[in-house]
Order: structure tokens, then sequence, then C-alpha cells
């Protein structure tokens, strides 16, 4: 019946039911959004302490076999360290950076998603 | 003697936009009221235009999360149903490029092969009937035809979900309803 009306179709139409979604979709959409634990950020510190290992152990191993090198490095550097210029600057940095994280709002952080949260 | 009288007062339906601040604000239940309330339509819509229900499952899912994802840019005096509608309905369409059942050509203006016979063995009554003629119509067709069902005659609605003209909206509609008659008064002929 090519002569079917348009109030007809729309009728039809109307009547048509929705089409009937697989049980576990709507699981599977709030799992994925609301109740989706957020990723972590790393703290400051962490990321810094995982830094700096890396950064001792791209400098360690190819120096492994000078072993007198390393430590003659490391007298150096604790030398360095202990000097009362270093100290002082040390100091300086210490107390800008606290009087940084004083100021409100003022609250840096790194967001790096962790695998398997 | 003491009569009780119980009055129930239909509680007022939250609006889309109330779900959507409360979601912002933090309440998750907002959004799954949103998901109850849109799941059915959005897998309809996806069922229609891939004609795959695998992968308008698949759709349907992509559609909420990247609404619920994308929930900070939605403009509380939109429509959150034509917001949705369009996601969903671009999920499809990009689905269907990445599976190359899309072309990107023009769709000649007929409609498909006639239907199978898994097809004709479901269009043993009237709602059968008519959902196979809307499965075999041409993809442009089968869309408009869909957000017509579900959203009813807002045609400037349908144009937006679509990202096409109002007036193309309403040529399609009108074709598309052409061959829904044809393709039910062929369906009604056979034995």
């Amino acid at each position: 019946m090519n002569d079917r009306t348009d109030d007809e179709l729309d009728r039809l139409l109307a009547a048509l039911p929705l089409e009937e979604p697989p049980a576990e979709l709507r699981t599977s959409i709030l799992a994925a959004t609301v109740q989706r634990v957020p990723a972590e950020p790393i703290d400051p510190w962490e990321a810094g302490a995982w830094g700096l290992l890396l950064a001792f152990a791209a400098w360690f191993i190819p120096h492994f076999s000078d072993l007198n090198g390393i430590i003659a490095t490391i007298d150096r550097v604790a030398f360095a360290l202990a000097q009362p210029t270093t100290l002082i600057w040390l100091t300086v940095g210490g107390a800008a950076a606290f009087a940084a994280s004083a100021i409100p709002d003022f609250s840096p952080r790194i967001h790096l998603a962790r695998k398997g949260r | 003697m003491a009569v009780e009288v119980h009055i129930e007062v239909e509680q007022p339906r939250t609006s889309d936009a109330e779900l959507v601040a409360r979601t912002l604000a933090g309440d998750p239940a907002g959004f799954t009221l949103l998901v109850e309330r849109y799941e059915r339509s959005l897998y309809t819509l996806a069922v229609r235009t891939m004609r795959d229900r695998e992968e308008a499952r698949d759709a349907t899912q992509e559609a909420f999360v990247k609404a619920y994802r994308s929930l900070h840019t939605f403009r509380p005096d939109a429509k959150f149903s034509t917001w949705i509608f369009s996601i969903c309905y671009h999920s499809c369409c990009d689905r269907l490029k990445r599976s190359r059942r899309y072309s990107g050509e023009e769709i000649p203006d007929r409609a498909d092969a006639a239907p199978g016979p898994e097809a004709q063995a479901i269009a043993n009554d009237d709602a059968g009937r008519l959902r196979a003629a809307i499965e075999s119509l041409p993809e442009k067709y089968r869309s408009v035809i869909t957000l017509y069902h579900l959203q009813g005659k807002q045609y400037d609605e349908i144009a937006s979900v679509l990202g096409v003209p109002l007036g193309t909206v309403k040529t399609h509609l009108f074709r598309a309803k052409e061959q829904l008659r044809q393709i039910l008064a062929a369906s009604e002929k056979q034995p």
C-alpha cells in the first residue's frame, strides 16, 4: 500500500519500540565514567626522587669500571656541598621554595597517570 | 472512624540541565540518571545507523564516555538530547568510516538491496516490518527517520544532530518516508 498517509506512517513510527540495549551496557558505561577511579597524581618529591635515581644511574653505569674515579667524584661533590657559599645558596633556594608554597592557590602538581590504577 | 487518604504526588522530572549541573558538582547520581534516560534512545540511533548490534553497543558506550569527559563544555541553554545524539551520531560515522563500510561517497537516492532471509523472518508483524524497512533505507535516510522517531517533528534539532541544513533534513525525511511507504507496500504484497 503505497497510499499510506503521512499520519498513518507517523503513528506506525511512534508505536515502534526502541531497541533493547544489552544488559551489561549500562554497567560498562557507568564503570567507564562515574565509577572510574581517577589516576592519582604523583607527589613532586616522588617524581624528584625518581629523577635523581635515574640521573645517578645514567651517570654511574658508564663509569662502573672506574671505581677510583667515582670515589674521587663523590669526594669532590661532598667537598663542594660542604662549602659555606654552597650552603648559603641552598638555604636561599629552600627559603624561596617555602615562601612560594605559602602563597594561596599556588600548588604545582605533577599529574601522571599510573598504570594499573 | 478515621479514614486514611493517600494522595500520590508525582515527582517532577528533573531536567537534563539540572542533572548535568549535579554531575559537574561531583554528584555521580546525576550522570547515572542521564545514562538511564538516554541509553535506549542512543542505542536505537546507533543500531539503526550502523546495522550492527556489537558496533552499536560500542558506539553508545563511546558516546557516553565522550559526553562525560566533555560535560564541562555543554552549554546550559542548549538541549542535552540534541548534544548527546550528535555525539553518538558522529561516533557511529567515525566507526563506519574506520570499518570502511562508509566510503564517504554520495549514497544513491534509492533503497538498498532487498532485505535478506533474516530480515524477512523478523518482518512478520507491523513493528518488525517497519524496522526491516528502516534498515533497508540508505544511511542518510535511516539516520533522519530514526531521529524523527526519537525527537519528533523538531527538524532544527535533527539538523543540529546531523550537521546538515534544515532544508536537507526536510528533503531527506520526505524521501525517506516515500521509500518507507514503497518498501512497506511491497512487503505487504509478499505472501
